[in-house]
């Protein structure tokens, strides 16, 4: 059974239109029979819907069969349309959340009181790293003169 | 056996760079504990963005009307100075000025003393950041 995070990468390449016909065959299986995670739901239903050979609404009994293709394809293509927005809005979402704050762990006490939301002291944290830039140019040329 | 001498090897460069700075560190964390009036500490971590993967962690500690923190900073410098790998030290006017350089992994640690205005730095690269084109 692949991990959520191969499965993840899989479906970007579905999305992408990169999966081969077996790796489709897997996201199929996989959502049909893993425990798909609540966030991943929308996907679920899609794979279901593309596994079952993508069935038009069951309630459809038009007896104009010219009709019926029309709707059925009209229907497939906005229900295509649907899920792939879905998708990409969750994980667009998803990748947004785990996205790395290079600034983690970051934080600066002034007068007693600690602040270690990276958002806020972003521009403070990248001022005091340029000056430890210079610091660190000034060292290297310590270094350099050193032999070291 | 290759693996644990190598283990070992890290484990004595940690211990031995964990002592080399072990006066002025000491110092950084009791003001980092008991942060005082008049003096702003900023701790910089910078991350791998694609690893989350620290590259470096700088401190930067500033005081004004704190002489008497001046001084401390002076003797702790002073006392590490011996495992430097490179010390360069100046006096411009009124500001006296530390740079000292450890090596594996690279410390920049640095001292300004201004009249009533002290300055400290100190930060550990722990690796090489990835040069963007």
């Amino acid at each position: 059974m692949k991990h959520k995070d191969d499965i993840k990468k899989l479906v970007e390449r579905f999305l992408e239109g990169r999966t081969t016909n077996a790796e489709e065959h897997e996201l199929y299986e996989w959502f049909s029979t893993a425990d798909v995670p609540e966030e991943w739901s929308n996907l679920k239903r899609m794979f279901e819907w593309y596994a079952a050979g993508m069935p038009a609404d069951s309630n459809d009994t038009s007896q104009h069969k010219s009709h019926k293709i029309g709707t059925r394809w009209v229907s497939w293509a906005v229900g295509v349309a649907a899920m792939v927005a879905i998708a990409v809005l969750i994980f667009r979402d998803y990748s947004t959340k785990t996205e790395i704050d290079i600034y983690e762990g970051s934080f600066i006490v002034a007068e007693g009181v600690r602040y270690d939301d990276t958002a806020l002291i972003e521009q403070e944290i990248e001022a005091v790293l340029l000056r430890a830039d210079a610091l660190e140019r000034k060292a290297d040329t310590l270094l350099a003169w050193a032999n070291l | 056996m290759k693996r644990l001498l190598i283990i070992c090897s890290l484990l004595i460069a940690g211990v031995t760079s964990s002592h080399a700075q072990e006066h002025i560190d000491a110092l950084l964390t009791r003001d980092i504990e008991g942060n005082r009036h008049g003096m702003t500490l900023r701790s910089a971590v910078k991350r791998d963005p694609e690893t989350g993967e620290i590259i470096k962690r700088v401190y930067e500690l500033s005081a004004i009307d704190h002489k008497s923190l001046a001084k401390e900073f002076i003797e702790a410098f002073k006392r590490d100075r011996e495992s430097a790998d490179v010390w360069d030290e100046s006096e411009n006017g009124s500001i006296y000025n530390v740079t000292a350089v450890w090596q594996n992994p690279k410390r920049v640690y640095s001292l300004a003393v201004g009249g009533s205005m002290v300055t400290v730095y100190a930060q550990t690269i722990y690796r090489e950041e990835k040069q963007s084109k």
